[in-house]
């Protein structure tokens, strides 16, 4: 049971590292126009959902042979969610590729080059949480589980600052420049988006360690938070 | 002896569990129908109250989901269940998964439809909007259908509608880049147009994603990283070799 539980833990964290670095090179794709890099994200998107699979039934097997309980059974559990946000973060990063191919061809686009630093400082700070929160997942670290939710933090509010600038450009300059403006916001909202992935993973692992479901804390509240403004 | 009484009196208990846990998860989905409706409605209204409310509520969703969570693992932990009851297990965990998460794009679009309602009205009265949400809509009550009879060839046929879906959301941005091109000052309400919409796509695809738990339940086959065509073909061979084996 322990070994086949560390191998599992194991597998979480390569699959969470391949995800951070999908992030990294779909950012680098986009600023540098590199096509070839945008197409190396979309190949290996094919062994993230393989990874997802090969968990799923490692954990699965695990489930229906030796019928974990305590907290073996809330590692198993755990592990299942995590793999779920890191193959949906693995997703956001496969997006941000597609968007960088197709827009390879004519260079780096006029409102991706305007907000340039806030993309590379949003795909560190977004690579750096899944590191992070998958570390924690294998090391049942919970202390870890506030860097990452101070991290996401920081990629809201740089995405905010983003979009404001954005939303500048789009209003000052030409309007053949909209198309171009709002596909960079989906590039910035998806950089969003994997950092809510990155949270969650850290909240599966607070689950994982002290059987708290803390998923809604900040949202169960009479009045709504205020995170999910988009 | 003995051991087949008490195998069966587990069996009978892990039934009854299954039959409540799923009563839950049926009662989730209807509010989640509901909250949906009433977002939209919100939306194309100007309701701004009516969107503050479903905002609101999306809490009930979370608890919900977070009661049904725990009764899943407190039935994995107790009764131990076979391998293809784990299985329907499972896929109750990830339906209520991909059911939170529209309520949470439901409640972004209550946010939205409450900022807006300020706003003025686009030229179409939001046409597009209400045909994704209808779409969408169905889809969700459609995949909870399929889901509670355990029918395969529906959830199948609920999960080829989000292609259509996907173009319609495609058709639906390109219109509103248009819009803006001819009005520059509506860009802040387009905006918060396109996060609506992008908020239905996601709803589509995660009504997809409980389709495909519904065929894995009653197949046995885990077929998300697959297109629907070449997923219904391997089920119809699976199943052809099954009735051969027979």
């Amino acid at each position: 049971m322990n070994t086949a539980l560390s191998e599992l833990r194991l597998h979480a964290r390569e699959m969470g590292t391949l995800v951070a670095q999908q992030v990294e090179t779909a950012v680098r794709a986009l600023l540098e126009a590199d096509g070839e890099a945008a197409e190396l994200v979309l190949r290996r998107e094919q062994r993230i959902n393989d990874w997802q699979t090969e968990i799923e039934a490692e954990s699965f097997r695990l489930l229906a042979m030796q019928a974990p309980v305590a907290s073996d059974l809330r590692t198993v559990l755990a592990i299942s969610r995590a793999v779920t946000d890191l193959e949906r973060a693995g997703d956001e990063a496969k997006k941000i590729a597609r968007f960088a191919l197709a827009s390879a061809g004519h260079g780096v686009g006029g409102p991706t080059r305007v907000i340039r630093r806030s993309l590379r400082h949003m795909a560190n700070l977004a690579s750096e949480s899944m590191r992070v929160a998958v570390e924690a997942l294998d090391r049942g670290d919970v202390e870890v589980a506030h860097d990452v939710a101070r991290l996401d933090r920081e990629i809201d509010q740089e995405f905010e600052s983003a979009l404001r600038q954005l939303m500048t450009v789009a209003m000052e300059r030409a309007p053949r420049l909209l198309k171009p403006v709002f596909d960079t916001v989906f590039a910035l909202k998806s950089l969003e988006r994997i950092g809510d992935h990155a949270k969650n993973v850290a909240e599966h692992v607070v689950f994982l360690v002290s059987g708290d479901d803390v998923r809604h804390s900040g949202k169960s509240r009479a009045v709504p938070a205020r995170e999910s403004q988009h | 002896m003995e051991s087949a009484d008490l195998s069966q009196h587990t069996s009978r208990r892990f039934n009854e569990d299954m039959e409540r846990v799923t009563t839950r998860v049926l009662q989730m989905g209807g509010f989640v129908e509901q909250q949906l409706n009433r977002a939209v409605a919100a939306l194309v209204d100007g309701n701004s109250a009516l969107g503050e409310e479903v905002a609101r509520e999306d809490y009930r969703v979370n608890r919900m989901e977070v009661e049904i969570d725990e009764e899943c693992s407190r039935i994995i932990a107790t009764r131990q269940p076979t391998a293809s009851d784990l299985r329907v297990m499972v896929a109750i965990i990830k339906t209520i998964t991909d059911l939170e998460r529209i309520g949470d794009e439901v409640e972004k679009v209550g946010n939205i439809a409450a900022r807006l309602a300020t706003m003025e009205k686009p030229a179409d009265n939001y046409r597009e909007i209400r045909h994704l949400g209808r779409l969408v809509t169905e889809m969700v009550h459609d995949a909870l259908h399929a889901f509670a009879r355990l029918d395969a060839d529906e959830a199948f046929e609920v999960a080829r509608r989000d292609r259509k879906v996907d173009e319609e959301y495609e058709a639906v941005q390109r219109q509103s880049i248009t819009f803006m091109m001819e009005d520059p000052r509506s860009i802040r309400r387009a905006l918060e147009i396109m996060w609506v919409v992008r908020a239905l796509e996601r709803i589509g695809d995660h009504a997809k994603n409980i389709c495909e738990y519904t065929v894995y339940m009653v197949h046995g086959k885990d077929i998300r990283h697959l297109s629907i065509e070449d997923a219904e073909r391997q089920i119809r061979d699976f199943a052809a070799r099954d009735r051969k084996g027979d």
